[in-house]
């Protein structure tokens, strides 16, 4: 008893090269890494981060405040002129789900892109 | 007659399949959709608030509004550093009339300063501000110990009085000064999230109060909320040493990694011992897991100061709340509850 012909087979074995196909296509071109940053200060825009490199952020008067990388996919505060430093120790992000944060000048670092496999949803310290 | 079954047995096949496609159509037209959730991320309660919600009944941007508006309110009447505050009032004029809110908020902190021996002090902001821990603006340094001293003689929860039938509250101590941070942040939480259930109880999402946590409601009204406890020594803020997962109440970590200096090679942080005038020695990370985030916040605090050694770290389920503790050596303890959070 043949219950698959020829013909059958060829769409089975199109459908199936089809499907794989989106798979593979979604996994390869999904972006695992974050692709930049985004510098808000005071909730407003500053700066955005799109390509490798070492970047000064100032306030109104040009007074400096902080220095952020962005290198192999992440994002880190490296010098602060606030007191707590709190930016300085919150070291590498390299998720969508984490900021760095400096309180006293009302800075906030969000990186772009980058898929959350964290496997968390929020951080409790 | 081979041909005949093999044409019969496609059909089956095409028709199990369209009635399975015909089924998954259907469940995907009546199913409920998940809850769209809006975020929000504001400075208030001297930290960084990020929330997450989605309203059942009400609009995501109106529960937005309400948890915003409450926390800042909080913030308003009770930062010890804001001049309109109560707190401000009361630290100045040494009584006030306070209402009942304010009464709650002061009988909180002192029955919690009591049940710790005064391991939580609300009377320890003279001695925050010494080492430069009371604002992000202040020259963090180490005090001679002549100072210590000097502020440990004023530090004494025991000398606040609370009168209740005259709605009354007195600083009877010359220099002593109330300071609700440890608790205000935590109360701030618990009463956005409350009124936020008030108008709608199917409400979902948290406030994340720079770390400490208060869950709304669980993710799209049936999974845990996963969170993450940081690792006290990894070099990363984010890496985490273990995950615990809520579908309601809170959760507050206090460790010595978050606001700290080093003078020589000591590490000074800001969770100071109202007994010797210094940060906690015996413990650097304490997360706490209770019904509100007033206690977890006050207790992380409280457990932290007490240490890793502290015989009656098992007592404090009987508060309603599960703790773990993590020593300068990174041993780790806990009380019995807290592994069931570790499940989903």
């Amino acid at each position: 008893m043949k219950f698959i012909n020829k013909k059958d087979l060829i769409v089975l074995i199109i459908l199936g090269g089809i499907i794989s196909s989106f798979f593979i296509f979604s996994y390869v071109f999904s972006d695992k890494n974050v692709t930049g940053a985004n510098v808000f200060i005071d909730g407003v825009l500053y700066m955005q981060i799109g390509s490798e490199g070492r970047y000064e952020i100032f306030d109104n008067e040009n007074e400096y405040l902080q220095t952020v990388i962005f290198n192999n996919g992440r994002i880190k505060v490296i010098e602060s002129e606030c007191k707590n430093k709190v930016c300085e120790h919150t070291g590498w992000i390299s998720n969508s789900n984490q900021k760095i944060i400096c309180l006293p000048f009302k800075i906030v670092v969000e990186p772009i892109g980058g898929k959350d496999d964290s496997g968390v949803d929020l951080y409790t310290w | 007659m081979q041909k005949a079954n093999s044409d019969k047995i496609k059909l089956v096949v095409y028709i199990s399949m369209a009635v399975i496609a015909l089924i998954l159509i259907i469940f995907l037209i009546l199913r409920e959709p998940d809850p769209q959730y809006s975020e929000r991320s504001f400075q208030t309660l001297g930290t960084y608030v990020t929330v997450r919600v989605a309203g059942e009944k009400v609009s995501t941007n109106t529960l937005l509004d309400i948890i915003e508006n409450e926390l800042n309110r909080i913030n308003d009447k009770f930062s010890a550093n804001n001049s309109s505050s109560v707190i401000y009032e009361l630290n100045k004029n040494r009584e006030i009339k306070a209402d009942d809110e304010t009464l709650f908020l002061i009988n909180s902190a002192l029955n919690i300063s009591k049940i710790t021996g005064s391991a939580f002090d609300l009377t320890v902001r003279p001695l925050v501000r010494l080492w430069g821990f009371d604002d992000e603006f202040s020259e963090k340094r180490l005090p001679e110990q002549w100072e210590i001293e000097n502020i440990l003689n004023i530090i004494d929860y025991r000398f606040i009085e609370v009168d209740e039938s005259a709605s009354r509250i007195r600083i009877l101590k010359e220099g002593l000064e109330i300071d609700l941070g440890g608790i205000a942040k935590g109360y701030a939480v618990d009463r956005a999230i409350n009124r936020v259930k008030e108008i709608d109880a199917g409400a979902t999402g948290f406030v994340d109060a720079g770390g400490d946590i208060g869950i709304i409601g669980p993710k799209f009204g049936k999974l845990p909320w996963s969170i993450g406890i940081r690792n006290p020594r990894a070099e990363s803020a984010y890496e985490i040493n273990d995950i615990v997962h809520l579908y309601s109440g809170s959760i507050a970590t206090s460790g010595d990694y978050e606001r700290f200096f080093f003078e020589g090679d000591v590490r000074y942080h800001h969770i100071l011992d109202p007994k010797t005038g210094y940060p906690a020695k015996n413990a650097i990370s304490v997360t706490v897991i209770g019904d509100n985030l007033l206690m977890a916040d006050a207790l992380a605090t409280a457990i932290f100061v007490l240490g890793y050694d502290n015989p009656g770290f098992d007592y404090f389920t009987n508060l309603g709340v599960q703790a773990m503790i993590i020593s300068p050596d990174l041993d780790i303890k806990e009380t019995k509850g807290f592994n069931y959070f570790r499940g989903k």
